[in-house]
């Protein structure tokens, strides 16, 4: 994504009015194209193995996890609204807030690895899905907190503002893009399957 | 852009909202959750559920409206 | 060319400091597959970083300002440009140099062809000069005319100075050498042998160049769903005012239409060699049968990208086929709405008929009657472009150079190639023919006749725009009939071998079957010399053809309203759309206005037509 206004564009006779349109446009594109990579995978999980799961579940780190994401969403959120509003202190905090459950999602992430690997590895079928679909969410969260930390940084040197904050709203998004295919991801391995 | 994702209504108002679709999440996911430890094959029930959190995430904090003011520039 | 040369070390350095970081971690040898999987991944980035990634983009994501290139004359080409007409350029040359080695390839299966029994390749080598010329010649019809056309064009026909994403446009091209680069650099760990399809389980226990072809044609599919994605923001968010839906000229919509196609499927070609790469890397079971996998997961997911693929390769060449003949025959191009749907719903059912590549690999029989009504549905709307080419043509003022020969002999080659297809998307003569001859025939008569003829096509009907010069008409023309002639000789026989039993992919065969392969493989040779004309043409034309002025086919679209080749930015004042682009043969009627002349003034408009598909 250009994430901000391209040098070369500003010779752009209509620059001003259809960068945002443009940004936006080609970040809606970029994840629908992410949407059926996850798709993909997803459907690859039920193809090779159905819904079936193994019994040894960490289902109360998996309700953890997705804790962890949707407390991120609702400080995303904020940060991003904030910065919508000029509230500089709330976005710097709501951002540094997003940063830091990111990465305890991470960190839960290491710990179910480690379990996993005991349970079920990754030369089993189950395991095989369940290691690609968590670490391919694992690595977009990856992405996402480089991208957020980013932004977060250039904010507090004070580039954004409420009529030009494009770089917020595009990494906030693409953070909730990241909790949506978790919605996804979770029932697809730990629920579907049944008690 | 200014406002341009919260329709313009005040910080604390947007918050709110932003507490509520995340409280309506929590309880859509342990409903889930339950639906899903108590149910023989859950996979189709659980489907709504999906479905609306999805919705709920794109509505309110991925603004999917959005995408209808991306009306092609100038034509 | 400093930054060419800082790509190059950079690329380099990560290779290295990836594959030793990698080795020092785990131990091993830094051959291992894992190191040269980090190993390139850190290459990669170190290149695009290199290249003009991070002075002109990364820098600015830690606030610092963004550097910018002066480069002017044809320097501008080997460098990080975001100039649309030089990244066009940079694609038409790099596809045309990756057209050309994935020929030598050709011919050396073709060689090896010609007699039964072991000549120059041993079985094995034929397998891994056979996949080669898939992979290489695969990627040439999926980026040749969308990269090089598309980027030059598209922008121009909207009346826009650039694309919506310039950098990463450049990015998307800038992502091709290292493509280029891993796949010749496959025999170096052994080369890859399981064709261009990569079927597993042969792909999950063959040599490791296979994990280079893994990596490289990810990175190409990278490059595709950026560049779709550039292509459909630019087209929905950039034309100029005046220019609705209802005036794209058709080869937008072509461009637009295989875009689609290629933002969203790619990924699951992505999804499908990433497996590949875990299966061999990683140790998951994904494709392992005796562990639980389903090696026909790989075909499904494959498939899924790779027909639809297939409309990527041809949508953008139907466009630009469609374009040449309207103006080369003076007419409005005939049911342009109903071509506009044809595109579309090409698109859309293009990713519901993927499982006729699989008839014969033991799916679910349930599956087969769905998939073959999805599969000859297909012919609808394609059908529908073949009546417009045709009756655009009919009565029209045919103004025979060479992209009209070309743009003719175009229809006759799909047209071979699509009634050919009918036979194998038909499950009963399917089973028969599948993996025969037949299909190679069938397939090269839709992918190098519906593709590469198109691409031919564009060439020499935007050489004069992209160059400012003329080609040699009568060589143009010399080499279309040799071309087309040879064509037929050579692929007209593999029809026949494959209904006689002859099976594609391998380097022997029965020697009754050794007269029609001498014949085809003769006419291979003919056929691939005829290239060497095609040089001589575009080099002589560049050089020393005469100069061709704004617009030497006195053509009604944009592009044609700017110098050749265009300025900077395109136009020098905002160009407003008044009317259809294909108005000719009616009084009076216009297509656009600039804001200080008025040009475009040759083609008239039908008043009160085609104004339907206007909207806001």
């Amino acid at each position: 994504m250009a994430m901000t206004t391209t040098p070369e564009a500003d010779h752009s006779r209509a620059a001003a009015t259809y960068r945002p349109a443009a940004n936006r446009l080609g970040l809606w594109l970029f994840l629908a194209s992410e949407t059926f990579l996850f798709a993909a995978f997803i459907s690859s999980r039920f193809v090779v193995s159905g819904t079936d799961q193994p019994e040894h579940l960490n289902q109360g780190l998996a309700l953890l996890l997705t804790l962890l994401l949707l407390l991120s969403s609702i400080s995303a959120f904020r940060a991003e609204a904030a910065m919508a509003h000029d509230n500089r202190k709330l976005f710097h905090r709501e951002m540094l807030t997003t940063i830091v459950l990111g990465l305890l999602f991470l960190v839960g992430v290491g710990v179910e690895f480690n379990e996993a690997v005991a349970d079920f590895p990754v030369g089993t079928i189950y395991g095989s899905s369940f290691f690609m679909l968590i670490g391919l969410h694992a690595f977009h969260v990856l992405t996402g907190i480089l991208a957020l930390g980013v932004v977060w940084n250039l904010g507090r040197k004070g580039h954004y503002s409420s009529q030009d904050h494009w770089p917020v709203e595009g990494v906030v998004k693409y953070w909730h893009f990241v909790d949506l295919m978790w919605v996804a991801i979770y029932p697809t391995l730990y629920l579907f399957g049944g008690s | 852009m200014s406002n341009h994702s919260h329709g313009g209504r005040g910080l604390a108002a947007v918050a709110q909202r932003g507490w509520l679709t995340a409280g309506l999440l929590a309880i859509l996911t342990l409903i889930e959750y339950v639906v899903a430890t108590s149910v023989d094959r859950p996979t189709l029930w659980l489907l709504p559920f999906i479905v609306a959190k999805g919705a709920l995430i794109l509505e309110v904090f991925m603004h999917s409206s959005d995408l209808k003011t991306i009306n092609g520039g100038n034509a | 060319m400093r930054q060419l040369l800082r790509a190059v070390i950079f690329g380099i350095l990560g290779y290295l400091i990836g594959a030793a970081l990698t080795w020092l971690i785990r131990g091993g040898s830094m051959g291992d597959e894992v190191c040269v999987v980090f190993g390139y991944i850190l290459g990669l980035i170190g290149w695009l970083f290199g290249i003009g990634m991070g002075d002109t983009w990364v820098r600015e994501w830690f606030g610092l300002p963004a550097r910018k290139y002066e480069v002017t004359g044809w320097k501008r080409y080997l460098g990080f440009s975001t100039d649309h007409k030089v990244i066009g350029v940079q694609y038409l040359a790099t596809f045309i140099v990756v057209l050309l080695l994935g020929g030598v390839a050709a011919m050396i299966i073709r060689f090896e062809l010609a007699q039964a029994g072991e000549g120059i390749l041993n079985a094995d080598r034929y397998n891994q000069v056979m996949s080669m010329h898939g992979i290489l010649m695969v990627a040439v019809a999926v980026a040749a005319i969308l990269g090089s056309f598309g980027n030059y064009l598209v922008p121009i026909m909207i009346g826009a100075d650039d694309m919506a994403f310039p950098r990463l446009n450049a990015v998307t091209f800038w992502l091709i050498p290292p493509v280029a680069i891993g796949l010749l650099a496959a025999p170096t760990l052994g080369s890859f042998d399981a064709g261009w399809t990569a079927y597993p389980p042969l792909s999950v226990v063959n040599n490791g160049g296979q994990i280079l072809f893994v990596l490289a044609v990810t990175t190409f599919g990278l490059s595709s769903i950026l560049g779709g994605l550039n292509v459909i923001t630019t087209i929905v968010t950039m034309r100029a005012p005046g220019m609705t839906w209802g005036r794209l000229p058709i080869f937008v919509w072509g461009a637009f239409s295989a875009s689609l196609i290629s933002l969203l499927t790619t990924q699951f070609f992505a999804a499908s060699l990433i497996l590949i790469a875990m299966d061999r890397v990683a140790g998951t079971v994904f494709f392992n049968g005796g562990a639980g996998g389903d090696p026909l997961l790989y075909q499904h997911l494959f498939w899924f990208y790779s027909h639809p693929a297939v409309y990527v390769m041809v949508l953008p060449g139907f466009g630009a086929v469609l374009e040449t003949i309207t103006h080369m025959s003076r007419k409005p191009l005939f049911a342009y709405k109903a071509v506009v749907v044809s595109f579309l719903s090409i698109a859309g059912l293009s990713v519901i008929v993927w499982a006729h590549h699989m008839f014969t690999s033991g799916m679910a029989e349930y599956l087969h009657g769905p998939f073959m009504f999805a599969s000859e549905m297909i012919s609808v709307p394609t059908g529908m472009v073949f009546l417009s080419a045709v009756a655009t043509l009919w009565r029209g003022k045919l103004w025979m150079k060479t992209p009209l020969f070309f743009a003719m002999i175009w229809i006759f080659q799909f047209l071979m190639g699509g009634v050919t297809g009918i036979f194998l998307a038909d499950v009963v003569t399917d089973v028969s023919l599948h993996d025969s001859y037949f299909v190679v025939a069938h397939f090269h008569y839709t992918i190098m006749g519906g593709m590469l003829f198109a691409f031919l096509t564009g060439i020499f009907f935007w050489f004069p725009k992209i160059t400012g010069r003329m080609i040699n008409d009568r060589l143009g023309i010399i080499f279309a009939l040799w071309l087309t002639i040879a064509f037929q000789l050579t692929f007209l026989p593999q029809f026949w071998l494959g209904t006689n039993g002859m099976n594609r992919r391998i380097a022997d065969y029965p020697e009754q079957l050794e007269g029609a392969n001498l014949m085809s493989s003769i006419s291979a040779f003919i056929l691939g010399s005829s290239f060497i004309l095609f040089v001589y043409i575009l080099l002589s034309g560049a050089i020393r053809g005469p100069k061709a002025g704004g617009n030497p086919w006195n053509a009604s679209t944009l592009e044609w309203q700017v110098s050749s080749p265009p300025p900077e930015h395109n136009f020098s004042g905002q160009p407003t759309v008044v009317g259809h682009p294909y108005g000719y043969g009616t009084a009076g009627s216009r297509h656009a206005e600039f804001a200080d002349v008025t040009v475009a003034a040759a083609p008239p408009e039908q008043p009160g037509t085609d104004q339907g598909g206007d909207h806001e």
